[in-house]
């Protein structure tokens, strides 16, 4: 398992979320807001690694933010390959990360 | 097969100005774009679930784009959100992707509004997490209200840094350094005589200036990082000095510790669309490299397919919107709805405003060339295509193996450009490295193929289109 750290936040000034939902990520509860993209809620909970490469296992995140790079790929149950950038999140999702 | 008299695809500056003009007129519009909100990676509006206090707050951009969305809202332009163009076919038909199904739509008239991807460049750990765009670090900031890091080092060149560098601050990041790889600073004489009469922009600039000065935010002209460091994810970025033509000066590196390196070498157009349609390019070095040739009404070679915005030329978001509302009224006008008198005059007051935007593009756009020394940061280990994980060093073998010198040669022999992103990021970087080998210049090295699907969707979906068809 990869260290967790506390790097990107969410800000509260001059913004009001959208309803609380909960997602699954790799296991583990992780909560969210509706309309947040699936990156945003996966980064808000300290991870920064979306996924490792196959087979060098070199760790990969979010890089152009905008659905062109594809590299912060995650699986969410059901569904290969979501651009976690584009994608928001839905009540229950459950995501992997790591898996290639 | 649904028919629609005008379909806009990409919902940023461009894609809303011809909207907005074209269902004025009274054409019916189809708007499509692939995220869940309207604006695109300029007006980057929160998810419409968020709700903000006070959106004049977030400054004159941001309230431009509540502006032209509501006005979307309160006319009769069918918005497509969460829509992917996956194909293009005869006839200006475009195929579809959403909500899990695939289906077409033909267009009598088609307006593409893309927009572009920010320029990608590699240098030894750019593939670690914390690495990433300035545009993908601003839409977190703005759209997701996430704060990408909290020690940044930013980096690239033109004023756009200035920008996201006073972002970040604003929001309570530690902007440790900002690192402008050209020998001139943002705010010199030279640039202000030429940006004379665009006063708006100079005063945004001013604004970015001031903020990143008042909080000692150390800018240094004639600097770039070189590499960087870290295990799982970024823990600090090596800078280094960089003469004219961006070689780097022996004996000047330094290492930051940083969790987030933001990088913006500016912009390259979205092509796949026009590039799948057969539209003819033509190569600008200053507005992105290959661009999609267009005339004055914005019509590409493709007869009914115009164009509007960055896919034309990388020029910003006042051309793109002048570009948008000219490309409406082309279309409408071919469309035999050309209506009111009004439009004449309206075309011609369109046309003078491009022309002025235009003259700041191309003071951007100068400011914004790449020098050769930046190709030299990649070392024979550095991923050139992050999809496949292709290095540098097997490029270099595979360009001009068997005399063959085409983007297409080297994806063959090491699968670089096969990947998801379909060569978006390493296509630009490959040409470069094609060129410098074979010592010709980047207009004679054509891009690659383009393939459909523009953007990978499910195999069901494909299947079950080919089903129904």
């Amino acid at each position: 398992m990869e260290s967790r750290n506390q790097l990107p936040i969410r800000l509260d000034s001059n913004v009001e979320r959208g309803r609380p939902v909960q997602i699954a990520v790799d296991g583990e509860p992780i909560e969210a807001y509706e309309g947040e993209s699936l990156a945003a809620a996966i980064l808000a909970s300290g991870r920064r690694v979306f996924r490792h490469t196959h087979p060098e296992g070199q760790p990969r995140g979010i890089f152009c933010g905008m659905g062109v790079c594809y590299e912060c790929l995650v699986t969410v149950a059901g569904r290969e390959r979501v651009r976690a950038c584009i994608v928001p999140v839905e009540d229950g999702m459950r995501v992997t990360t790591m898996i290639e | 097969m649904r028919e629609v008299e005008l379909v806009i695809v990409g919902g940023g500056p461009a894609g809303l100005s011809a909207a907005l003009e074209a269902s004025q007129a009274g054409t019916e519009v189809v708007l499509i774009d692939e995220y869940s909100t309207l604006g695109g990676q300029f007006y980057k509006q929160v998810p419409d679930s968020f709700r903000l206090r006070n959106s004049k707050a977030e400054g004159e951009q941001y309230v431009e784009g509540v502006e032209l969305i509501e006005r979307v809202k309160n006319s009769k332009i069918e918005f497509l959100p969460n829509t992917l163009v996956w194909s293009v076919f005869p006839d200006r038909t475009l195929g579809l992707y959403r909500e899990g199904r695939t289906e077409e739509v033909r267009a009598r008239k088609l307006i593409l509004a893309p927009g572009a991807q920010e320029v990608p460049v590699p240098f030894p750990g750019w593939t670690l997490p914390g690495v990433m765009m300035g545009g993908a670090a601003q839409s977190l900031l703005v759209r997701q209200r996430i704060l990408p890091g909290r020690r940044v080092v930013m980096a690239g060149v033109g004023p756009l840094q200035l920008k996201v560098a006073s972002q970040l601050l604003e929001a309570g990041a530690a902007v440790l350094e900002i690192l402008e790889a050209s020998n001139h600073p943002p705010v010199s004489m030279e640039n202000a005589l030429r940006s004379m009469g665009h006063w708006g922009k100079m005063r945004e600039g001013m604004r970015y200036w001031m903020t990143i000065k008042k909080a000692r935010i150390p800018f240094r002209h004639s600097h770039v990082p070189v590499r960087a460091l870290g295990k799982e994810q970024l823990e600090a970025v090596v800078v280094a000095q960089v003469d004219a033509e961006w070689r780097v000066v022996p004996g000047t590196e330094r290492t930051l510790e940083a969790d987030t390196l933001c990088l913006s070498y500016g912009f390259l157009p979205s092509l796949q669309l026009t590039r799948n349609f057969g539209c003819r390019l033509e190569f600008k070095p200053q507005a992105g490299g290959w661009v999609t040739w267009h005339d004055a009404d914005q019509q590409t070679s493709v007869e009914g397919v115009y164009v509007a915005g960055e896919v034309g030329g990388i020029g910003g978001a006042d051309v793109a919107i002048e570009e948008g509302l000219i490309a409406a009224l082309a279309a409408i006008r071919a469309l035999g709805k050309a209506g009111t008198n009004g439009n004449a005059k309206k075309e011609r007051e369109a046309r003078k405003r491009l022309a002025h935007a235009s003259k700041f593009a191309e003071v951007a756009g100068s400011m914004m060339h790449l020098k050769p020394g930046l190709l030299d940061l990649i070392t024979e280990d550095t991923i050139i295509c992050r999809c496949e994980s292709v290095s540098a060093g097997r490029i270099m073998d595979a360009i001009g193996a068997e005399n063959d010198f085409t983007l297409r040669g080297v994806k063959i022999q090491t699968r670089a450009g096969m990947g998801p992103c379909q060569g978006r990021m390493c296509g630009f970087i490959i040409s470069r490295l094609i060129a410098r080998k074979q010592g010709v210049p980047l207009d004679s090295i054509p891009m690659d193929t383009p393939r459909f699907p523009v953007k990978p969707i499910p195999l069901k979906a494909l299947v079950d289109y080919a089903e129904n068809k």
